[in-house]
């Protein structure tokens, strides 16, 4: 198969969507690669080290759409590139359809297929591919509280980790999932009192089980959450409903408790944010302050770094490529489940509920596709 | 006694000499303490906890130089108070005097005593006052690091503690002792390889005691800087030699080896700095690029966290300023060699050898005048 790499033109989108090292396990598999001119610099990857690893370099992403079989991006297609897409060419990357619909319906029409790594999932549920940027982002999230809560920053000051003798900032973690858990992980590093918030009681104890002391594990409820925020130096939103909305757990009215300074990070800001008063900010301009706090929803945290991004993110979608590339989109479907849910628009049909609920659409399983 | 808490006016400084929980330690003591008004605003202490500690508001510097025996303060005192200083009464502060022949020659011939914090010495070498913002310093350099490793700080993208299946940063700390150990805790903590070098062996088998396994120790030396640099996506300068001129341990054609968009953190920037392209910056605007790497040198950095530092400033000096207030400098000094170590300036002579020297100025031995 010829599988395509094309470089990230959304803004602030530095990642790619396949390594060097990818490119040679693609070629070991008897594919052939081709990647568009400067598509790994962001990511610290030339282009050099792609031809050294098998790949040819194209220039223009239309030369890219015309001759591969499977188009591979980070981000959903964007307009100028809605007429290359081809009848019956695979394009596997983040899709976002349900946010989308003019994207849905231009992928309707190509009677391209669109495989989104949002919805590949495993049988337990959960989301191989969003796992290594919820493990990106949960991290990222206490490093921005920690810069925040510096006075020139808007912050009031205070130190995460504290010093021997003097309090260390208290950490409240909404949701005790993969990007809870990783914040967690780097405020107990920091040295901070964390606070974990679920509603699993399961989950809470498995929390318990793995996390150090300084981690505290409470069953969620309003008025935790409430009694909570008051002392916290620093809230990290980190709820997720897969496919809904994220629900409102501070409101305005709360928010007027918390200290003057503290700083809330809404790692569910794509999802619509989980704090009444949370709205998306890009990575130029990051913050703003409502009520004497400071507000940080930047909605593609990973963005900011890209190099463990492209890795985390390539390390978790390169399998599923491949076993596309091997067996061809059908059999890949027929033969691994994980795949299956990937399938969002096949030739003209729409095959994720989701997204045929967003718009109104025609659904149709793919099982009478395959 | 009289005490006085001046409010800080030097930019970038917010902290407070005294806070409310030493008000009122200070009380049961016997003395009086007159607060300027909003002294304690920027570290979270407003006037009314001040009152309620037993402190009496006041509201202008110059009635507080006036009423009071002894000033308390973090920073020197600035051209505007020059005309309060007054004969025999003590202020107790970082002086830096050795850095300014203005303040120093402006006590001389107030005839003032001038106790200076950083010069307070253990009988074991160790600086009690300084150790506490080594410590935020330390803590800072690696949330500093950590920042502007991201793309849009203009670093090259890199999670310090990366995540499951990619390599986490590298972080090589110079100097091992309280701003390096402090660096290191942190970065170890995030999940970093961290290396500390020192000059000290024996430190370096105390750290690799106390330090976790991914924190590796170097006996420091130019070929084992020059090795471990290109490694590196963070490297902090934590050397000091007391009293003196750091020393250059990174020599600008070093610092080519390494990689685009790695940064350094200079913590030793108060002293000259130990990189060959260190330049002092400040919270506003605190960095600046050389060859593709990006410096952060900003001199006062505990004075963004001002409450942490506030709180760790006060454990240590407090002891002190009691021990002054209850005896009188005099007997202080007699029964306390660590408070005669502070004496800089006496009823117009200066009594510590470094300030004489740096200006030419007539040393004289504290020892005679107590």
């Amino acid at each position: 198969m010829i599988v395509g790499i094309l470089k990230e033109i959304k803004a602030e989108e530095n990642r790619v969507c396949m390594t060097p090292a990818g490119v040679e396990v693609m070629r070991q598999n008897g594919h052939e690669v081709l990647v568009e001119k400067n598509a790994g610099r962001g990511s610290g990857f030339q282009n050099s080290a792609y031809k050294n690893a098998g790949a040819e370099i194209i220039n223009t992403p239309k030369d890219i759409f015309k001759r591969a079989d499977m188009v591979m991006h980070v981000k959903e297609p964007l307009p100028a590139e809605y007429d290359l897409i081809r009848k019956g060419q695979i394009i596997f990357t983040y899709l976002h359809l349900a946010a989308a619909e003019e994207l849905t319906r231009v992928l309707i029409k190509s009677g391209s297929i669109g495989i989104a790594y949002e919805t590949i999932q495993k049988d337990d549920g959960s989301l191989p591919l969003l796992t290594p940027m919820s493990e990106v982002a949960g991290r990222m999230a206490i490093q921005q509280g920690a810069k925040y809560l510096e006075m020139a920053h808007g912050g009031h000051g205070v130190l995460l980790g504290g010093v021997p003798g003097v309090d260390p900032g208290t950490v409240v973690i909404i949701g005790g999932g993969v990007v809870g858990t990783n914040a967690a992980k780097m405020a107990c590093g920091l040295g901070a009192k964390v606070y974990i918030l679920d509603m699993n009681l399961e989950r809470l104890r498995y929390l318990s089980d793995v996390m150090p002391s300084n981690c505290f594990l409470l069953m969620s409820k309003p008025s935790t959450v409430r009694r909570l925020i008051k002392e916290a130096d620093v809230v990290v939103g980190a709820v997720l409903i897969p496919g809904a909305k994220a629900p409102r757990l501070i409101t305005r009215e709360m928010l007027k408790t918390m200290k003057k300074g503290a700083v809330l990070v809404d790692v569910a800001i794509d999802q619509g944010g989980c704090f009444e008063t949370s709205k998306a900010t890009t990575h130029g301009e990051p913050i703003y302050e409502v009520e004497g706090v400071v507000h940080y929803g930047v909605a593609n945290m990973p963005g900011a770094v890209p190099k463990t991004s492209t890795l985390a993110l390539t390390n978790a979608t390169l399998p599923y490529a491949v076993e596309i590339a091997n067996k061809g989109w059908i059999k890949a479907m027929q033969q691994n489940p994980e795949i299956k849910y990937g399938a969002n628009v096949v030739k003209g049909k729409v095959t994720y509920d989701g997204v045929a609920e967003a718009f109104g659409l025609e659904f149709t399983p793919i099982d009478s596709l395959l | 006694m009289i005490i006085g808490v001046l409010k800080e006016i030097k930019a970038d400084e917010n902290r407070v000499a005294l806070s409310p929980g030493g008000v009122e330690f200070m009380r049961q003591n016997g003395h009086s303490i007159l607060v300027e008004k909003d002294a304690g605003k920027p570290s979270g202490f407003d006037n009314g906890l001040y009152k309620k500690a037993g402190a009496e508001i006041v509201k202008n510097a110059e009635s507080i130089f006036k009423r009071a025996e002894m000033i308390l303060r973090v920073k020197e005192p600035q051209p505007a108070e020059y005309k309060y200083l007054k004969p025999g009464q003590i202020y107790f502060a970082y002086l830096h005097l050795a850095a300014s022949e203005d303040v120093t020659r402006t006590m001389v011939d107030s005839g003032m005593i001038g106790i200076a914090y950083e010069t307070i010495q253990m009988d074991n070498g160790s600086l009690p006052l300084l150790k506490p913002m080594s410590e935020v310093a330390g803590d800072m350099a690696i949330q500093q690091g950590a920042k502007y490793l991201e793309m849009a700080q203009g670093g090259h993208g890199v999670l310090l503690g990366g995540v499951p299946g990619v390599d986490p940063a590298t972080v090589v700390i110079l100097g091992g002792g309280v701003v390096g150990i402090n660096a290191a805790k942190l970065a170890s903590g995030l999940g970093a390889k961290v290396y500390i070098l020192d000059i000290d062996l024996n430190r370096l088998r105390y750290l690799s005691d106390v330090m976790p396994g991914h924190c590796i120790t170097l006996m420091s030396s130019p070929a084992a800087i020059r090795d471990v640099l290109p490694k590196a996506d963070v490297v902090v300068g934590a050397v000091l030699v007391p009293g003196s001129i750091t020393p250059t341990l990174v020599s600008r054609d070093m610092i080519k080896s390494m990689k685009k968009g790695s940064v350094l953190v200079d913590v030793s920037i108060d002293q000259g700095g130990c990189f060959e392209t260190s330049k002092e910056t400040t919270h506003a605007d605190p960095t600046y690029t050389v060859n593709g790497i990006i410096h952060y040198a900003v001199s006062n950095m505990p004075g963004a966290l001002p409450r942490t530092s506030t709180l760790a400033l006060n454990n240590a000096t407090l002891p002190y300023a009691v021990e002054v207030a209850n005896k009188g400098w005099k007997k202080a000094m007699l029964e306390n060699p660590e408070i005669k170590r502070g004496a800089n300036v006496v009823e117009g002579k200066v009594t510590y050898k470094g300030v004489a020297d740096a200006f030419g100025l007539k040393y004289v031995d504290i020892d005679k005048l107590v």
